[in-house]
């Protein structure tokens, strides 16, 4: 019990340090994305014309906030905290026990405060139909969402506790093909073998993103095997674009790693810079880093839209979407993640919709793709520039 | 191994050229108006806490741009020559900072495999000579963040001795090392040395330097105020018979 008191005024420590980021900053994040996804949402519900298939969006939507805003911030955190008490006669049963009890505590708090506004915005009509019409019982989702957030936060734990360490040390037989395929040039390649590494033993945020991806991809299952949407109006339409929107979020889940990693590598900069790194070649690696880590998601994705009950040509061009969306959203993703290297979440908000908004022009209005695939590539070329002279500033203002 | 060949900027120029260089954090003056001139051998860069020791290794690296001066290594000037000859004579500085941040979650190895790919070092047994050279054959393939204080310093010495580059900066190389690690940095740094590779290192440990470094150079408060052996500092305040620290605090300290 004291334990967790400990833990308890370590955290509201950690709370009152970062009080600028939770009350001021927090805000002018949370409140224009609440905005925006909103309105996403009511397009989606356009779209759908069966509030069948915009419910499972608003609560993945949701789940995926809470995955991300709860689990986040401190399981790592608390795993290194721990050392300071290795020497004391605490037993491990009774650390491992706070440990969970506060990570359980820090998860339910987000997924309590995000349930209180559902149940606002329920009750003034505005989300109302959503999660609760077609009989979802409210409490059950309330506590759906508690739960998985849990779980997440726990999860998030034992990989930091366990994964990061019992991993086999040399694991670059494993990597992937498509890395020697592409040749890029020696310190590209050299800082692309870093990051593979890091992230396969448990870097940061490598659990979270992993299980958010893992969420979006069950999602577009559900959609592709949901009976209920076989009698909607324009079925094949919407279970389409379902479908590859779930998967491209999955590549966006998982691509949104790197800007963890650029942040967490930001004091080790000097090893490289010493040794003579160009600066271009972080952002390339980090770009190549976040295409290899969406193609997981985006060929599992394929397979789903393979499977889909729609004419083969279809299938063809929703398979092209994807493969369209695994690419603008990994690169663009990868590229802009020195914008703000040194507040990870704030790079991923930044970088996470420069890309998703290129996305979604792929998924709603595909029929001009080429122009989008030009506006792709004066884009990653504008993304690649600003990157080295973020760097070249970082470097000077150091 | 490091391409030890001249660079096409002026390949007679000496290794390391500081002029008139110039730093300020805001109030805090760093550097005022330093120069100095390294081209073979071991210097010593000495100073009290915040002299601007390490302010001045990072110039030398490029890592942080000068209010004034320049600095050349291998004749290459950053601003003047551009960014493609700062990398090219980057490649050929060894470096070890006070403040070593790794990566905890690569292995010894990989860590020196990393540096060795930015650095365009080819030789794929130079990462195992450096870590038999200092002694991590058995934490070869551990990681990082599993070693000891004593044995992250060794492979920060490790990435710096990596390819033998002509230029060596050590900061502090010393903190953590046990005796025998000791003796057997200064026998390596001596054998160097007397190849050819040029050493700019600072350290607090007064017998050391005094026993490695043919020249030391001290700061105070970010001005170079002496530039000679050891035994010639110690005869111009006329203690000839007093330890070197004591000629170290008159200079770099006392009033």
């Amino acid at each position: 019990m004291r334990l967790l008191g400990m833990r308890l005024r370590r955290a509201w420590r950690r709370a009152v340090d970062e009080a600028f980021i939770l009350l001021v900053l927090g805000p002018i994040i949370v409140l224009p994305s609440w905005w925006i996804g909103e309105r996403y949402l009511e397009l989606a519900r356009g779209l759908a014309h069966d509030v069948v298939a915009a419910r499972p969006l608003a609560v993945m939507a949701a789940l995926g906030t809470l995955l991300a805003l709860s689990a986040w911030p401190g399981a790592r955190r608390e795993a290194a905290g721990d050392v300071f008490l290795a020497p004391q006669p605490v037993p491990a049963g009774a650390r491992g026990v706070a440990a969970a009890l506060a990570t359980a505590g820090r998860a339910l708090l987000p997924a309590l405060v995000l349930l209180a506004a559902l149940l606002v915005l329920a009750d003034e009509g505005r989300f109302g139909p959503l999660l609760l019409d077609g009989g979802t019982n409210l409490a059950l989702t309330a506590g759906v969402l508690a739960a998985s957030s849990i779980a997440a936060a726990w999860l998030a734990l034992l990989v930091a506790l366990g994964v990061g360490r019992l991993g086999p040390t040399r694991r670059d037989a494993v990597l992937p093909r498509f890395m020697r395929a592409r040749r890029p040039d020696g310190p590209v390649r050299a800082l692309l073998r870093r990051d593979v590494r890091l992230v396969l033993r448990g870097g940061p945020a490598t659990g979270v993103a992993a299980l958010v991806a893992a969420v979006c991809l069950l999602a577009a299952t559900a959609t592709l095997l949901d009976p209920r949407l076989v009698d909607a109006a324009n079925a094949d339409l919407l279970r389409r674009r379902l479908v590859v929107g779930f998967a491209a979020l999955g590549c966006l889940a998982a691509a949104a790693i790197t800007p963890f990693l650029a942040g967490h590598q930001l004091p080790r900069l000097w090893l490289e810079r010493a040794a003579g790194m160009p600066l271009a070649a972080p952002a390339r690696a980090k770009a190549l880093l976040a295409v290899i880590l969406a193609a997981v998601p985006a060929a599992l994705g394929l397979l789903l839209v393979a499977a889909l009950p729609v004419d083969p040509l279809l299938r063809l061009a929703a398979a092209g979407q994807l493969l369209l969306a695994w690419l603008f959203l990994g690169s663009t993703l990868g590229l802009a993640v020195y914008e703000i290297p040194e507040e990870p979440l704030l790079g991923l908000l930044f970088a996470g919709l420069v890309a998703s908004a290129l996305t979604a022009l792929v998924l709603f209005v595909p029929n001009v793709w080429w122009l989008w695939t030009l506006g792709w590539g004066w884009l990653v070329g504008q993304l690649a520039e600003r990157s080295t002279q973020r760097l070249m500033m970082l470097e000077v203002a150091r | 191994m490091t391409d030890n060949r001249p660079l096409d900027t002026e390949a007679n120029a000496p290794v390391l050229e500081i002029e008139g260089a110039g730093k300020n954090f805001g109030d805090v003056v760093a550097l005022d108006d330093v120069s100095l001139t390294v081209d073979g051998g071991i210097v010593g860069l000495l100073g009290a806490n915040g002299a601007g020791k390490s302010t001045l290794f990072r110039a030398v690296l490029d890592l942080v741009r000068l209010d004034q001066g320049s600095v050349r290594v291998h004749g290459v000037d950053p601003r003047r020559d551009g960014a493609d000859a700062s990398l090219a004579a980057r490649r050929r500085i060894g470096y070890l900072p006070e403040d070593l941040h790794l990566y905890d979650r690569l292995t010894g190895r990989e860590t020196l495999e990393l540096v060795a790919g930015l650095r365009g070092v080819d030789d794929p047994d130079e990462p195992t000579r450096q870590l038999h050279a200092f002694g991590l054959d058995a934490k070869a393939d551990a990681r990082v963040g599993g070693y000891s204080l004593g044995q992250r310093k060794k492979l920060g010495l490790a990435v710096a001795f990596l390819g033998t580059p002509p230029l060596i900066l050590l900061d502090e190389p010393l903190n953590g090392l046990d005796a025998v690690a000791m003796r057997d940095l200064r026998r390596r740094i001596e054998s160097m040395a007397d190849s050819g590779t040029t050493f700019l290192l600072s350290s607090h440990v007064m017998a050391f330097v005094e026993r490695i470094c043919p020249r030391v150079a001290i700061l105070r408060e970010g001005r170079l105020v002496a530039d000679d052996s050891p035994d010639a500092l110690r005869r111009r305040l006329g203690h000839d018979e007093a330890p070197f620290e004591d000629v170290f605090l008159a200079l770099a300290v006392d009033p």
